[in-house]
């Protein structure tokens, strides 16, 4: 990041040349010992806590009692490096590159420039966002932690959870600028050491400028990055992120996200909620079921009603059919425009919504769907039924707990709704197969993305739809190759 | 990926759109003219054809009528009539044929709902008796029921009396077709006695069963024997029977399960007779001041009630022979107990028919409530 300018010897200024015109660098000469030997005291202020700066590193320094017989830099490094100095972590440098490391991620640096040596303490400053719920993944019956931006904050509510030494944390420095910290996750002696060496090789392999964003990891990762399904499993909540640990998924956490990123990701992964273990088991089952059922209707019922309005008539029941053609005779457009007018208008809200603040949001939330929908039925612009239709579809959208599995879903929905303008249900059912087809090829770090219900096994695929009881299930899924079957005795 | 996608799109192509886009059978819904009723009349040399519309709950139905060679040509001459819509056959829930046109050809039109893909198999079909299907759909109905609805109501009243069923296209075509006849339900129009100010005077009514042959005999069977038909074809459900009980009284029953077996009885490969067993339960309704505890009138009531059915059953039986149509199906239902020997049998069935015996039981069981 600094190579320019911090291959010189290791001095003070070429510290301070590394960090000219950075405003929040701060460096001061002080006298080790209140004596004449001189050393170099550099920080970046606001990464460092001050108040340990000043009271641990600086005061102690600057003790006469502590360092009278000190006459040269060497001996005083030795004696920092020994306690004299009160720090739980600090390292010798010898070269300018690792002291700015070091700086960046909330170290103090004393350097000697006689000796070209320093030695850093790590002093971060506390001040970090607190653990809170998740945002996006709402808790109904489970630990209401979530994942903070500080990197250390989620390695130790995964600890927390997992308190064995047998959780490994792998930690990496991604991004040529932003040197951002990557832990990966993995429990040794259950995940398949395959899959966390290609874990390890792909992290290894991203050459950024700055991990800042999750797409900067995904998009890097996966081996299908042209599709729109997702591929990593993201969440917010640290017990989901444990649970797939134990089942043998690698977990990836980054420096400055809230979320925990787990790897492979499996369609029927993706409908799975932490709480489907939570609650009882039938319950559970019915639950998952009806978002499988959600999946189909989300998709299907635009594309659907578009068909049956369109080319097969005699498919509605009469009633039905005189109350449709009654709400829609005075509608000036086709129903092709108003299913595709009202999807996109259904897409512009929920994205209006999303990215204002939250009363506002609602607010508009509110306007959108209650008052420009109701006078767009009541001045006969759209028919009620479209409405009906649209909003069943978004809403069963919405039982799908992955957003990103959510988003590609309703991409689906778009193009199914183009496959039935042209092709009636025969063009639902070409979307379907190719649907159907396209999610069969994916694979993920050697995983089939359909698994468990492209392997065959009717067991196995009963077994993704119903959750069974947890004494019964005994076993981790197979298609991650775990090093240890079982889960219990 | 690229081919298998390549074949998926050619699909089309084997459900036979090779050669025209799907999207040329586009109709926008709002534009569809919804047709429920149909009537078919016939002068012998015209066909005339009445469609009734569907409409919501309280409008009227528009009724329209035209006349051709051919159903199919009255049918489409029909799209003149409406301004901007397309006529649409495919929510058609009822089909009239008036007695006249039974009687020209029957079969044409019954080829017609074969054929035409918007009409349905499951199309209900009537025969207008005494009458024309013309006339009863534009005399019957109003905004308060219209000739469909009033049909709809008729289904499901010969159902709960067990007066009558009400056949469908599709089984009327396979009954022809086994047997050279069948059962169809036969309506007529009937006034109302009492007439609610402003309502039209006319109302559908059932007419029992018409019997219908491939070479255009039309004959008619009153309600009293439809009973009996339901009962030989398992077609009770529930229905109130009353009978005299000897004292001047009529004590009223509800019946309950009936079930009727036909077997046949052979001697080698020639048919001795065929024994109908008729097994039916009861449960009093009202008794008046009659002691149904008393063993001697509940064995005369039980009697009475074996007299009642046995007399229709044998009715129908002998009607059947009469006008030498097995429109019961017996023969079918021989054929299915004893295929082999039903096709040993020296002469056809229609011959068999004329001189088989019917060993006829009724057993009735009072149950009490």
């Amino acid at each position: 990041m600094f190579g320019c300018l911090s291959k010189g010897k290791l001095t003070l200024k070429t510290i301070e040349t590394t960090f000219s015109n950075c405003g929040d660098f701060k460096s001061r000469i002080i006298c080790v010992g209140g004596g004449k030997l001189k050393a170099g005291v550099c920080f970046i202020d606001g990464l460092v806590n001050s108040e340990l700066v000043s009271r641990d590193i600086l005061r102690p320094l600057t003790d006469e009692d502590r360092f009278k017989n000190v006459t040269s830099g060497r001996e005083a490094i030795n004696m920092i490096l020994t306690g004299s100095v009160y720090s739980y972590s600090l390292k010798d440098c010898s070269k300018a590159e690792e002291v700015v490391e070091a700086l960046v991620n909330g170290f103090c640096a004393i350097v000697f420039d006689q000796q070209h040596e320093a030695v850093v303490f790590e002093v971060q400053s506390g001040e970090k966002r607190a653990v809170g719920e998740p945002v996006s993944e709402k808790v109904v019956k489970g630990s209401r932690d979530a994942f903070v931006e500080t990197f250390r904050v989620n390695t130790s509510l995964v600890r927390k959870k997992l308190r064995g030494p047998d959780l490994k944390i792998i930690e990496y420095s991604v991004g040529r600028r932003s040197k951002t910290k990557v832990g990966i996750v993995y429990v040794d002696g259950i995940t398949n050491p395959e899959l966390v060496e290609q874990t390890m090789r792909r992290i290894g392999k991203i050459d950024i400028d700055g991990l800042l964003a999750p797409g900067n990891l995904e998009d890097y990762i996966v081996d299908n990055p042209n599709t729109p399904f997702p591929q990593i499993i993201t969440t917010e909540r640290p017990d989901k992120f444990c649970m797939n640990l134990l089942e043998g998924r690698v977990g990836i956490l980054v420096d400055g996200l809230p979320m925990g990123f787990l790897l492979p990701g499996t369609f029927a992964q993706f409908i799975k909620v932490p709480e489907d273990n939570a609650g009882h088991y039938l319950v559970a089952s019915a639950l998952t079921l009806l978002r499988y059922i959600s999946v189909l209707i989300t998709v299907c019922f635009p594309a659907f009603y578009v068909a049956i309005a369109m080319y097969h008539q005699e498919m509605i029941p009469t009633n039905l059919m005189l109350a449709i053609i009654e709400s829609k005779e005075n509608v000036p457009f086709s129903t092709a425009i108003e299913v595709l007018g009202m999807l996109v208008a259904f897409e512009i809200l929920q994205e209006a919504s999303l990215h204002l603040p939250q009363p506002v949001g609602e607010t508009v939330g509110i306007i959108g769907a209650l008052v420009v929908g109701q006078s767009a039925v009541e001045a006969q612009v759209i028919s009620p039924v479209v409405v009906i239709v649209v909003a069943t579809a978004g809403i069963t959208g919405y039982t799908i707990p992955d957003q990103d599995l959510s988003a590609a879903l309703r991409l689906c929905r778009l193009l199914f709704v183009f496959a039935a303008l042209f092709m009636g249900v025969f063009g639902i059912v070409i979307a379907l197969l190719l649907l159907v087809y396209h999610l069969s090829t994916i694979e993920v770090m050697g995983v089939p993305y359909m698994t468990p219900f492209a392997e065959g096994s009717l067991m196995r695929s009963a077994k993704a739809l119903i959750r069974w009881p947890l004494p019964a299930s005994k076993e981790r899924d197979i298609s991650l190759h775990p090093q240890d079957m079982q889960n219990q005795r | 990926m690229k081919r298998i996608a390549a074949l998926v799109l050619l699909l089309p192509m084997l459900a036979g759109c090779g050669t025209q886009s799907i999207y040329s059978e586009y109709r926008e819904i709002d534009n569809l003219e919804l047709i429920q009723t149909i009537g078919i009349d016939s002068d012998g040399e015209l066909v005339t054809t009445t469609a009734a519309t569907g409409v919501k709950k309280g409008t009227e139905p528009t009724v329209m009528t035209t006349s051709a060679r051919t159903v199919n040509q009255a049918l489409n001459e029909m799209q003149g009539y409406t301004s901007k819509k397309y006529i649409f056959f495919g929510h058609t829930r009822n089909f009239l044929i008036g007695e006249e046109a039974a009687r020209c050809d029957i079969e044409q039109y019954l080829e017609f709902v074969e054929k035409i893909a918007d009409v349905r198999l499951t199309t209900n079909l009537f025969i207008v008796k005494g009458g024309m299907a013309k006339d009863l759909i534009a005399e019957v109905g109003n905004e308060r029921a219209t000739v469909t609805e009033l049909l709809e109501s008729l289904e499901q009243d010969l159902e709960s009396t067990s007066s009558g069923k009400v056949f469908t296209c599709g089984e009327v075509i396979e009954r022809m077709a086994f047997g050279g006849c069948s059962l169809v339900a036969a309506i007529e129009a009937a006034e109302i006695e009492e007439i609610v100010s402003g309502a039209n005077p006319y109302t559908v009514r059932a007419a029992g069963f018409a019997i219908i042959t491939e070479e255009g005999k039309v004959e008619f069977l009153d309600m009293e024997l439809s009973r009996a038909v339901c009962l030989l074809l398992n077609m009770t459900d529930s229905d109130i029977i009353e009978v005299a009980n000897g004292q001047g009284d009529w004590v009223s029953f509800r019946l309950g399960q009936c079930h009727t077996e036909i077997k046949p009885v052979f001697s080698d490969t020639k048919l001795e007779s065929v024994n109908i067993q008729t097994d039916i339960s009861v449960s009093l309704d009202e008794s008046y001041d009659t002691d149904i505890q008393d063993p001697e009138v509940e064995a005369f009531l039980q009697e009475e009630l074996a007299r009642l059915q046995l007399g229709r059953i044998e009715k129908v039986l002998e009607f059947s022979k009469q006008i030498d149509e097995d429109f019961l199906e017996i023969g079918r239902m021989i054929e299915i107990s004893e295929p082999v020997k039903f096709s040993k049998l020296v002469g056809d069935w229609k011959e068999e028919f004329k001189t088989v015996r019917f060993d006829i039981q009724v057993s009735v069981d009072i149950e009490r409530n």
